[in-house]
């Protein structure tokens, strides 16, 4: 049974609250709430009905009441009915029937089209026929009758306070050693995510926060760690801690830990049969980060070639790979590969008729035996950045193929290699 | 002869099946094996690799670089026709042990196509101090997975380990134009299946960019 209060006063959520958690703000002046199972506190309805009035006085509470078995209709009666009204199971439909249509209910259009066709109360709609009604207003005006009918089944949309989760750990002795506060902070992120889980929450940020335990006096040590995605594995977001801790450790013993996970959507994702299986984002977070700490963090990712003629321009961005049709397979040519020397090769390159004859640098030496060029190329020269030079591909006695340039300086460099 | 552009284009199903008769015998690279690229400067040994990269981004697989020696360029790629979108590349500033590291996380977190462990200009000396054990824990990891672990060297490094090697040599380069302003049209290479062993040595093509 669901029970509506209907009143002027801001205090209907606090009443209804006395009763029920399951309480749902309508609007200012209109509040539901579940009255299931107050039958063993107080008795029947009728009980139930007084006892909600008793605690309306004591609160200086003036407002409509109305128990019935569904939302829309205790809605719909307490605003049309003064003092209290209770609607027993079956009787819906006679309780609304003197009602008039003209409730916030209804939409003006469907309102103006029920007056055009003499319908002044929700007993004369209740009364027409339901192909009729629907033929005419579609799944609108089918649902119109039902709430004419009291056979509504709209559910409570609750407003549940925001649930935190933090947890906090204090030790009887400060811990200087990583280990130790990890062991800690997993039993936390264990507690934690098994309270996500059974709110439908994912975390999307960690933030972890270590009371350092300093001799002038006591401080904290604050690390957020967001996540790319939503996620509540334990053990994928203690490896995240710990790698965050790894790369910058709290420089003082630990006297306290706090762990607090936002709370966010899950993410919800079904790859498709045929579908090449790619990294679960989890795991490929995981990866980035443990890769970042081993390569250096602007060395991992995925490349983007940059709108230039400049050569080897590039730049590295976040891995992101997300399940894609396959595209049918092909035939296609081998290519010849450039492969850099990065930064390139100072070389000595002696030439004869200003074309290359011998090439010494630290990685590539030896005689030219064919070579094509120069190929000029300059740009970016509105900027800093600006480049100009002469290209050679040359073959060397090895049969290696090796690009090789004269900048605008006359220094001589060895750029990459023909694969 | 067949061209061995069949070979990188036609990256075996995810059963493991050997690859069709297209290239004549020579074995294809099975999922959950280790396979040797070797081969010296300008043999196509990258052309050959970026080309199976091409492949398996586009057949939609996620794929990894590592590279040894921050030689990998991404132009190349997108000119052999490899979604860089789908390519994890990591740079490991000539670190040998780097590379070796990131190649074994990558492996253990799974869920990557192929995995190019590009060796090529790692100093030889480096390579040869690498124990076995390292390229046996690499096999291991890609054992029983769909991925593909490719190895590109000069020389064989993982020995044992690795499923097949095929090693390319130079057989020409073609050049079009007047000298000296020519421009290279095509790199030719022999391709020698060293394991499983094979006699007849297949051709490789590589086209230079027009």
């Amino acid at each position: 049974m669901i029970a509506c209060l209907y009143g002027p006063s801001s205090g209907l959520p606090a009443l209804a609250g006395q009763f029920s958690p399951l309480v749902e703000t309508v609007s200012a002046d209109t509040v539901v709430f579940d009255v299931d199972g107050l039958g063993s506190l107080f008795g029947n309805l009728h009980q139930i009905a007084s006892e909600i009035s008793k605690r309306g006085a004591e609160m200086n509470i003036q407002a409509n009441l109305a128990i019935a078995s569904n939302k829309s209709t205790a809605v719909l009666i307490a605003r049309a009915c003064r003092g209290v009204t209770i609607v027993a199971p079956g009787h819906e439909a006679d309780a609304l029937s003197p009602i008039p249509i003209d409730t916030p209910l209804i939409s003006p259009e469907l309102l103006l089209k029920l007056h055009r066709w003499g319908v002044r109360t929700l007993g004369e709609l209740a009364a027409l026929p339901e192909i009729g009604v629907v033929e005419r207003l579609g799944e609108a005006g089918y649902q119109l009758r039902r709430l004419a009918l009291g056979k509504g089944n709209d559910l409570l949309h609750l407003s549940l306070p925001p649930v935190e989760y933090t947890l906090r750990q204090e030790f009887d002795d400060a811990l200087e050693l990583l280990e130790p506060i990890l062991f800690v902070v997993s039993g936390q992120l264990h507690d934690l995510t098994v309270n996500l889980k059974s709110n439908g929450k994912a975390a999307r940020r960690v933030i972890v926060t270590l009371t350092l335990a300093d001799d002038p006096g006591i401080r904290n040590f604050v690390r957020v760690i967001d996540l790319p995605v939503a996620m509540r594995d334990p053990l994928a977001l203690l490896k995240q801690v710990q790698l965050s801790l790894e790369a910058k450790p709290p420089d003082a013993p630990v006297a306290a830990v706090q762990i607090t996970l936002d709370p966010a959507e899950p993410r919800f994702a079904q790859s498709g049969l045929f579908h090449p299986a790619t990294p679960e984002p989890e795991k490929l977070h995981t990866l980035l980060s443990r890769l970042r700490a081993l390569a250096g963090a602007d060395r991992v990712g995925t490349p983007e070639l940059l709108n230039t003629h400049r050569p080897d321009a590039y730049r590295l961005r976040p891995c992101a790979f997300e399940p894609a049709e396959p595209a049918v397979p092909k035939s296609r040519p081998l290519r010849v590969a450039l492969r850099y020397f990065r930064p390139p090769l100072a070389a000595q390159v002696v030439t004869r008729h200003q074309t290359p004859r011998n090439v010494t640098s630290d990685r590539v030496r030896g005689e030219v035996i064919h070579s094509a060029g120069p190929w000029r190329s300059s740009g970016d020269w509105w900027a800093d950045t600006s480049w100009a030079r002469d290209e050679w591909d040359v073959v060397l006695e090895d049969r290696a193929i090796y690009r090789i340039y004269l900048t605008d300086t006359r220094k001589w460099f060895v750029h990459g290699s023909y694969d | 002869m067949a061209n061995i552009a069949a070979l990188a284009t036609s990256l075996p199903p995810r059963t493991g099946l050997k690859l069709q008769d297209a290239v004549q015998g020579l074995c294809a690279l099975p999922r959950g094996t280790v396979t040797e690229i070797l081969g010296d400067r300008s043999t196509g040994r990258t052309a050959l690799a970026q080309t199976m990269l091409a492949t398996a981004t586009l057949g939609g697989e996620a794929a990894a670089w590592i590279d040894g020696d921050d030689s990998f360029d991404p132009a190349s790629a997108a000119r052999a026709g490899a979604d860089l979108g789908k390519l994890l590349w990591v740079q490991c500033a000539h670190r040998l042990e780097t590379a070796l590291k990131a190649a074994d996380m990558i492996l253990h977190s799974g869920g990557f196509g192929l995995v190019v462990l590009d060796l090529c200009d790692v100093a030889a000396m480096s390579l040869q101090r690498v124990p076995l054990s390292y390229w046996y824990r690499l096999r291991n990891a890609v054992q029983h997975t769909p991925s593909i672990l490719l190895i590109l060297a000069r020389q064989s490094v993982a020995k044992a380990s690795s499923a097949h090697q095929l090693a390319l040599s130079q057989s020409g380069v073609e050049w079009r134009g007047l000298p000296p302003f020519q421009t290279m049209v095509r790199l030719e290479a022999e391709a020698e299946a060293r394991k499983p062993h094979e006699v007849a040595p297949l051709k490789l093509e590589a086209l230079a960019e027009a």
